[in-house]
């Protein structure tokens, strides 16, 4: 016999799906035909370890805002970027710890861990767990846009996109697996006496194939009924569904959270459901490119590809992968750059690129490594080396973060070549966002707005004055492109504190940006943190 | 002591002090002073995201029976009773299987000859000593989860889904579902859940898009295998049976203010923890029944849990998966995510150089086969982990490790592990002398001291936490840092030099007199620096070695045997392990009652177990807000 869910599952099939899961498609479809507006959409990179030694190998370092100015090496990349670009040269990084819970390292300051945290969150930590990690007091900058923006596609509202977000990276190891470097994005943090319980990161996905089976489907044997398969498998979810009812109404309020995060996942499965069997968005348009299938890629330990010198370091149960290439003697393609560190970065990019094009979601969040990056580079990078002091006995190779302390003029010359690496990969995804197709007829980069930033605003001595910041966004997003921002007025100090002050709080970069979604906040943070929305980013 | 507070790790018991500069560390000379956490509460902090809120749950205080919740002596060197501080209790609460338990459970489930593989950790760390219970199910996970089951649904064995002879559809169905969905659930399920999945329409759940859907699985245009096994699916990936859940009774209800009383497991969620720790899995069938059962025997009494453990402590699948819980214990799994320079593994052949993962199984099987050996063949103590030999090694070992000898010949393939003799001269005996335990806390080319030393001080005796180090990039503490020009001679600027020698006399000495074994555990006279190694150490309070000038592995490993602390501190590691939360604070009440108790037995593991699982702190739950 046929049920009514699935009678009406098959009339909605037959339309392409749900009524809510369409949306996003019929907009697109109508958007094409009436060449209306894009969406606008929002993609928070972050790239580790700052610039070294800091301003003058990232930013040309003017007295005042200007037009007219030329990159130095670690931001070179960008230039054919400039004109969508705005770079902000003169915010502090403020993090704080919640009154009630001192500690004595003022919520992370002057550490990658605590940097992260209150980038992300723009809010005080809820304290200190273990030796650095400090746990977010509030949610992530780009889950605050996703709930209240009424255009972002967040769950809650008219028209939700069908997977809300992506939260990726290309690596996660880090110091002893502690979560605040590895973490950009979060929920609001839960009740609970344990702060490491109670806030609520999200882990981001580090498999490109995961990412692309899940967001696109996997492939399916061929004849394949998909329609049958796609009923089961909602029929599977339905029941996933009641016993989740159920159960929230037997748990206390403190997992409240946890079962609403997992309400959105079981949805977030029917996309995919939807998007395997579905049809919704298997087939590829002009504006709506799908990726091809990514490898699978082998992962390794803290100490990575076996070509590590002796480097002491905090221990890490985590695995990824290292810039090295997986095998011997490979030779570079186009599906291959031979460094699977650089490779599997690219693949997660392009995936948010497609699922942007796609409607699938319009927030994301990327992460290269994690602030305390433990990604494998050689010892000779780019042309530049690292003493051989650092390195141990070997002498080939080491984890990026273990001897960034070192302050030293060869050390700081081989961070440099390695952010302007992670630069080049960044410059090299976006002029990919500005090359492909928007269903406004105009280009994905004109409707993103893109924040690249790191943690700290340089590796050897973890200041976070001055941290090096980019907005990209093109005709579309409002950024005043081709600018570079000096940031003067304010009360905090410039990077080296002797020469003077005139800077501002990283907020105030995320007050101005708010708005352009539809969200205006007066505050965020305590009253250190910020001062007001920071003029010049945009029109 | 006076740590103010347990608090809980990210999944794993070791968290070595950072070493900033990648080369050495110091830590805060307040080592010697109190250590207190500051761990505290969620707090309202006005910021724009409109969170906050204070969460503290905590409160009351479980006992043993007739232990009492404080105690004194006992166990050697256990705090003193006046000094103890009450153990939280645990909060009402959901825990997310682990990665390890998931995939057993869908073994043992669905009688599969191999467990299905999550590509998706979602958010756990490979090799944690326990799940930790902070994991929810986000986006990637719950899509991990499907796909693993998508996996596997071909392979359900017909024994399964098979129908009886005459059996009608609905029948079949709704057998299966009740029988297998009581063991995926660990509970039995409820008439309404048993009609979701077989014959009525299963209710929507507020706000999805999800339509009402009328017997889903055998009205989908299926066969009727393919409709149980589509059941089973939904079962296999229900919030029910990814959780372990921990919330009491149903019928707990909320006073007028909105707060649940204390309260404890039930049965079934007492028959959950027994089934994940003993098994590492669902409860088996006897334990389902022990929950069913009211009367004494049941698992509502101490008695009958008493009568459980008993039971599981016989089973070889339970011995197993102690065995890999004492070895998370002592870290050993760590080793997988350690490579070592090659040219420490120049008697391997260049392929195993090149791909050390072989390596790393033969090490791990053989510290395995120690543990077994030394807990279950020779049915020995604990503290035996320390102070047994022999070692055990298959042919690519013996030849990795050639001063071994066989007193019945050596290993001659891989897959066989021989019990073996170091020389005596190298002075080793029991865990912490064997390769597998260095493998996994050395760095690549050189042993770690602060790393070895560390993770005895906080794993192997369970000392409370050592503070944050201080900034070491000061040029002050940068000048420390900077001396030296080996492991050895760095430690000795770390002891020398204020603030760095408050924390480190604390933990380098335990390294410092092992330092005759290198990164993979090889034997060495002279250190990397070419210099000959002095393992002479003095140790000093609060050390539970001091005060004690010891030079050799078997004098150290007797010495921590005989302060008891080894004991001790098993007993909070697998006190931790039960609750899912690491007890950091090592003079609790609660566990100083269990290290009581322990010390009235003959050591085992199994009476450790048989002690720790009957404390009421185990089972005790604070209410919570509704």
């Amino acid at each position: 016999m046929s049920s009514y869910k699935f009678s009406r599952r098959s009339v909605l099939r037959a339309a392409g799906g749900s009524a809510a899961l369409l949306l996003p498609l019929i907009r697109n479809i109508e958007a094409r035909a009436a060449g209306g507006k894009a969406p606008l959409r929002l993609l928070i990179i972050h790239h580790p370890l700052g610039a070294a030694p800091g301003g003058a190998t990232w930013s040309p370092q003017l007295p005042a805002t200007s037009t007219t100015f030329k990159l130095p090496m670690e931001s070179a990349p960008f230039a054919p970027l400039q004109s969508q670009m705005v770079m902000i040269d003169g915010l502090n990084m403020v993090p704080a710890t919640a009154a009630k819970n001192p500690d004595s390292k003022n919520g992370g300051h002057l550490t990658h861990e605590g940097g992260i945290v209150a980038m992300m969150t723009g809010v005080p930590v809820l304290g200190l767990h273990g030796q650095a990690d400090y746990c977010a007091g509030g949610a992530s900058i780009d889950q605050l846009l996703l709930a209240q923006s009424p255009s972002l596609g967040g769950p809650k509202t008219a028209t939700p996109t069908p997977f809300g977000h992506l939260a990726l990276a290309a690596d996660v190891r880090s110091d002893r697996d502690e979560v605040a470097p590895r973490t950009l994005s979060y929920n609001a943090p839960i009740q609970n006496s344990d702060i490491s319980l109670a806030r609520q990161p999200i882990p981001p996905e580090t498999q490109p194939l995961n990412t692309f089976n899940r967001i696109f489907g996997g492939a399916l044997p061929t004849g394949t009924d998909t329609s049958a398969l796609l009923a089961q498998k909602l029929s599977v979810l339905d029941f996933m569904r009641g016993d989740l009812a159920r159960m929230n109404t037997l748990i206390p309020a403190s997992e409240k959270d946890r079962l609403a995060a997992h309400a959105v996942a079981i949805q977030s499965l029917e996309a995919s459901l939807r998007a395997s069997y579905g049809g919704q968005t298997t087939t590829s348009t002009s504006t709506c490119a799908h990726p091809t299938a990514p490898p699978n890629y082998a992962t390794v330990g803290e100490t990575g590809s076996g070509k590590i010198g002796g480097i002491s370091g905090s221990s890490s149960n985590l695995s990824g992968v290292d810039y090295y290439p997986a095998v011997a003697n490979c030779t570079p393609s186009a599906a291959t750059s031979c460094h699977p560190h650089q490779d599997v970065a690219m693949n997660q990019l392009r995936m948010i690129k497609a699922a942007f094009a796609c409607d699938l979601v319009r927030v994301a969040t990327f992460m290269y490594s994690a602030g305390t990056n433990w990604v494998v580079y050689p010892s000779t990078f780019q042309g530049a080396s690292i003493p051989s002091s650092a390195l141990g006995n070997n002498g080939q190779s080491t984890p990026h973060h273990p001897p960034s302390h070192a302050g030293d003029a060869q050390t700081n010359g081989w961070l440099n070549q390695i952010n302007q690496f992670y630069s080049t990969m960044t410059a090299q995804i976006l002029q990919e966002f500005a090359m492909t197709p928007d269903v406004d007829g105009g280009m994905l980069l004109d409707n993103t707005i893109v924040v690249y930033c790191t943690e700290v605003a340089r590796a050897w001595d973890h200041n976070q004055n001055n941290m090096p910041l980019l907005i990209f966004g093109g005709k579309n997003t409002g950024v005043k492109g081709g600018t570079y921002l000096k940031v003067t007025g304010g009360s905090l100090p410039v990077q080296d504190p002797a020469t003077g002050s005139g800077n501002r709080p990283f907020n105030d970069m995320w007050l101005a940006l708010a708005p352009q979604f539809g969200v205006n906040w007066t505050s965020l943070g305590n009253s250190t943190q910020y001062t007001g929305p920071l003029s010049g980013i945009f029109t | 002591m006076a740590g103010t507070s347990i608090s809980k790790t990210r999944s794993v018991s070791w968290q070595p002090l950072l070493l900033v500069a990648g080369l050495s560390a110091c830590a805060l000379s307040a080592c010697t002073a109190a250590v207190s956490r500051p761990d505290g509460n969620p707090n309202s902090n006005g910021n724009a995201n409109g969170n906050g809120g204070n969460g503290n749950a905590n409160g009351g205080n479980g006992s043993i029976p007739g232990g009492g919740a404080s105690t004194s002596g006992g166990s050697g060197a256990t705090g003193n009773s006046t000094a103890c501080q009450a153990l939280p209790t645990l909060q009402r609460r959901l825990w997310r299987l682990s990665v390890e338990q998931y995939q057993q459970a869908v073994k043992d489930l669905l009688q599969l000859p191999a467990a299905p593989v999550l590509t998706n950790r979602g958010g756990e760390a490979q090799w944690a000593f326990f799940s930790d219970a902070s994991l929810r199910v986000d986006d990637s996970f719950q899509y991990g989860l499907y796909e693993a089951i998508e996996s596997i649904l071909p392979t359900i064995p017909a024994s399964v889904t098979a129908c009886q002879g005459g059996e009608a559809a609905t029948a079949c169905a709704t057998r299966i579902a009740t029988s297998f969905g009581a063991k995926a659930f660990r509970r039995p399920l409820s008439q309404a859940e048993i009609t979701a999945l077989v014959s009525a329409p299963a209710q929507p759940a507020s706000g999805t898009t999800a339509a009402v859907s009328a017997a889903p699985f055998l009205s989908a245009g299926t066969d009727t295998q393919t409709g149980i096994k589509l059941m089973l699916e939904a079962i296999l990936l229900s919030p029910s049976f990814v959780y372990r859940t921990e919330l009491g009774p149903s019928t707990l209800a909320a006073d007028a203010s909105g707060n649940y009383p204390p309260t404890a497991l039930t049965p079934y969620e007492v028959a959950t923890q027994l089934g994940f720790t003993f098994l590492g899995s669902t409860p088996d069938a006897a334990l389902e029944a022990a929950a069913a059962d009211t009367s004494a025997n049941g698992l509502g009494s101490v008695t009958g849990i008493q009568a459980q453990v008993d039971r599981l402590l016989a089973l070889p699948a339970v011995k197993g998966n102690l065995t890999t819980i004492v070895a998370g214990w002592f870290n050993i799994g760590q080793l997988f995510l350690k490579t070592h320079d090659t040219s420490f593994l120049s008697k391997l052949s260049a392929a195993d150089q090149a791909d050390q993962t072989g390596v790393q199984g033969d090490l791990y099987t053989s510290a395995q086969t120690f543990i077994n050996d030394t807990l279950w063949t020779k049915a020995g103590k604990i503290t035996d982990l320390l102070g047994s030999t022999p070692g055990f090694f298959n042919s690519r070992l013996a030849a990795l490790y050639p001063e071994v000898t066989f007193a019945n010949g050596a290993p001659t393939s891989l897959t066989t592990f021989v019990a073996g003799t170091w020389p005596d001269s190298e002075q080793r005996v029991g865990l912490l002398t064997d390769p597998s335990y260095f493998w996994a806390q050395s760095d690549p080319a050189a042993n770690s001291i602060v790393k070895r030393g560390k993770a005895m001080h906080d794993d192997i005796i369970c000392a409370d936490a050592i503070p944050q180090p201080p900034d070491l990039t000061s040029p002050a503490l940068a000048a420390i840092v900077a001396l030296g020009d080996s492991e050895i001679t760095k430690s000795d600027a770390r002891l020398t030099h204020s603030p760095c020698n408050g924390c480190h006399t604390q933990m380098d000495p335990y390294s410092r007199v092992l330092q005759h074994f290198g990164p993979i555990g090889n034997y060495r006279t002279v250190d990397e620096a070419g210099r000959p190694i002095d393992t002479s150490v003095t140790f000093s309070a609060p050390s539970p070695l001091a005060p004690q000038t010891i030079a050799d592995p078997k004098a150290f490993a007797s010495g921590l045997v005989a302060s008891g602390k080894v004991n001790d501190c098993a007993v909070q590691k697998m006190s931790s392990y039960l609750i899912g939360s690491m007890i950091e604070t090592f003079d609790t009440c609660e566990v100083d009652a269990v290290r009581t108790q322990f010390a009235k037995t003959d050591g085992s593991l199994s009476s450790l177990f048989k002690t720790v699982v009957v404390a009421d702190f185990v089972r005790a739950r604070a209410g919570g807000t509704k």
